[in-house]
């Protein structure tokens, strides 16, 4: 079994070891099942579980009272994050790939959310959200034109949302991989040509820079697209709602 | 079964109590071990010891003497303490020392070091582990890892311990110590309360004592009034005697001047001062200047 530039989306398509797949797909509940299990095991945190809770209070803490409409939306948020982490982080890792950039587990998750923050929206009050789009001072097509984008943009979220994930990650991994396969010559010191004059060598520790600074670029993408999907969410539940005045 | 065997109690499976294979030689023994239900046991727990709690905290004390009292010597042999945490050395950066040192009896120093070698050799060259660019999405994951761990890995494992201590703070050590810094300061009062329990019965005889110097001081100054009211009343009645007396004194004494001066005549009075002229006569001739 070799593997290729798209065996990330082997899952998708069958090919593949269903134990790569299982491990990878394990990920987005290892953090949940392991730490918060042995969270109630001992009397003191460990300095893994601190960071889990810093995490914790530090998204609690962010979020704006707009936002908390409904009880447990602290407990929701903390929760996506805690399983979109390991799904985005995980593909950094060799031999494994990212769970947030197959297609369908971001919609599988972009959309419920998107819905839930709709859903908010069914109040007494909802034609309120068509007036927040409406700006005084300007003609009456610009306005309706403005409502029809907005409404275009609102119902586009959770394929954005989607989309945004799953291509960064992608494409991440991808050009991750396309550097480092231009560092593995210099694995095989001597197995070129001479007349080669030793270029694969040479390419191989510049790409081999490239390798190591886009790693860890793509590790913080990993962290941050995690870290957008779930402030949207957050941002849409508090867009959502308008007050009567 | 065979006979050798038939003194000997198979090994339980049990998890929480293995029953030991106990050789046993008599056949009252053998049959009281065939009694026994399958939980139970030849070497009774000590859970099972019925033992009053009188004499559980006896016990405790006794042991508590021993091992913390004063012929306890903690310079020499001090109180073993539990660390929180273990402090680890890595070789290569991720295998522990602990395994080199588990290697060192068979395979010597260079134990560890010939077998992590030797195994990735054999990966190589078996292919078992075959180089491709996740081989060098490996090496950088772990060059940035060990970057940040050699740059920033002291600064964050302080920054966790001090948010794992405030945590722990927060959360165990602060309700503790305020909930113990209460029940101090109740149990000084409580033993304050003793203290002053203890002091009650000298308390009552001090104030049974003045009570009893309270009526000792009322009796007498009753004592003194009646002693002051009978003397009034007898001095009355002694007065009034002495008056009566000396009333009747002058009034007989006046009674009989009167009538001694009714009865004197006046022949009788010229001839008494006569008399007393011819004495005065008399002594005057006689005297002598």
């Amino acid at each position: 079994m070799t593997s290729d530039l798209f065996s990330m989306f082997d899952c998708v398509w069958g090919a593949g070891s269903a134990l790569s797949r299982v491990s990878v797909w394990i990920s987005g509940l290892i953090i949940v099942f392991v730490s918060f299990n042995f969270l109630v095991f001992f009397y003191n945190m460990n300095e893994g579980e601190v960071m889990i809770m810093l995490i914790f209070e530090s998204i609690i803490s962010m979020l704006p009272n707009k936002a908390k409409v409904f009880s447990g939306v602290g407990h929701l948020i903390v929760s996506l994050y805690l399983v979109l982490l390991p799904f985005c982080v995980v593909g950094y890792f060799p031999y494994s790939f990212s769970l947030g950039a197959q297609i369908a587990i971001t919609t599988s998750l972009s959309f419920p959310f998107f819905i839930m923050t709709v859903a908010m929206g069914f109040t007494p009050n909802w034609y309120l959200g068509f007036v927040k789009m409406v700006y005084d001072g300007s003609h009456f097509l610009i306005k309706f034109l403005v409502v029809v984008s907005e409404l275009v943009g609102l119902m586009l979220r959770p394929f954005t949302l989607a989309i945004r994930m799953s291509l960064n990650l992608a494409v991440g991994s991808m050009m991750l991989k396309i550097f480092c396969s231009m560092t593995v010559g210099l694995l095989f010191p001597f197995t070129y040509s001479i007349f080669s004059f030793g270029g694969p060598v040479v390419s191989g520790l510049i790409f081999s820079v490239f390798s190591l600074l886009f790693s860890g670029v793509e590790l913080c993408m990993g962290i941050l697209q995690s870290i957008i999907f779930c402030m949207l969410i957050v941002f849409y539940c508090g867009d959502i709602l308008v007050k009567p005045e | 079964m065979p006979k050798a065997f038939s003194g000997v109690r198979v090994l339980s499976i049990t998890p929480c109590r293995q029953a030991a294979a106990v050789a046993q030689s008599s056949d009252a023994q053998v049959a009281k071990s065939q009694e026994l239900a399958p939980y139970e046991d030849l070497y009774p727990s000590s859970e099972n010891i019925p033992i009053s709690l009188e004499e559980k905290v006896a016990n405790w004390k006794r042991a508590n003497e021993i091992f913390f009292g004063p012929e306890r010597d903690f310079k020499n042999f001090p109180h073993p303490v539990m660390p929180v945490t273990v402090a680890e050395t890595y070789h290569f950066g991720i295998i522990p020392t602990r395994w080199f040192k588990a290697l060192y009896p068979k395979l010597g120093v260079s134990g560890g070091y010939t077998v992590t070698l030797g195994t990735i050799l054999f990966l190589l060259s078996k292919e078992l582990f075959v180089l491709t660019y996740e081989t060098i999405e490996l090496i950088a994951l772990f060059s940035i890892l060990n970057a940040v761990r050699w740059k920033w890995g002291d600064n964050i494992k302080n920054f966790l311990d001090r948010k794992q201590k405030e945590k722990m703070d927060f959360l165990y050590h602060t309700p503790l110590h305020e909930a113990t810094k209460g029940y101090k300061t109740e149990l000084t009062q409580i033993n304050t309360e003793i203290e002053r329990k203890e002091a009650i019965p000298t308390i009552f005889e001090a104030k049974r004592e003045q009570v009893d110097l309270q009526l000792e001081a009322e009796y007498r100054e009753r004592l003194a009034n009646v002693y002051a009211t009978v003397r009034n009343r007898l001095e009355y009645q002694a007065d009034l005697e002495h008056t009566v007396r000396s009333f009747e004194q002058t009034h007989m004494v006046n009674w009989i001047v009167n009538s001694v001066k009714k009865g004197i005549t006046p022949q009788q009075e010229k001839d008494s001062i006569a008399s007393c002229i011819r004495t005065l006569k008399g002594l005057s001739a006689t005297a002598s200047i």
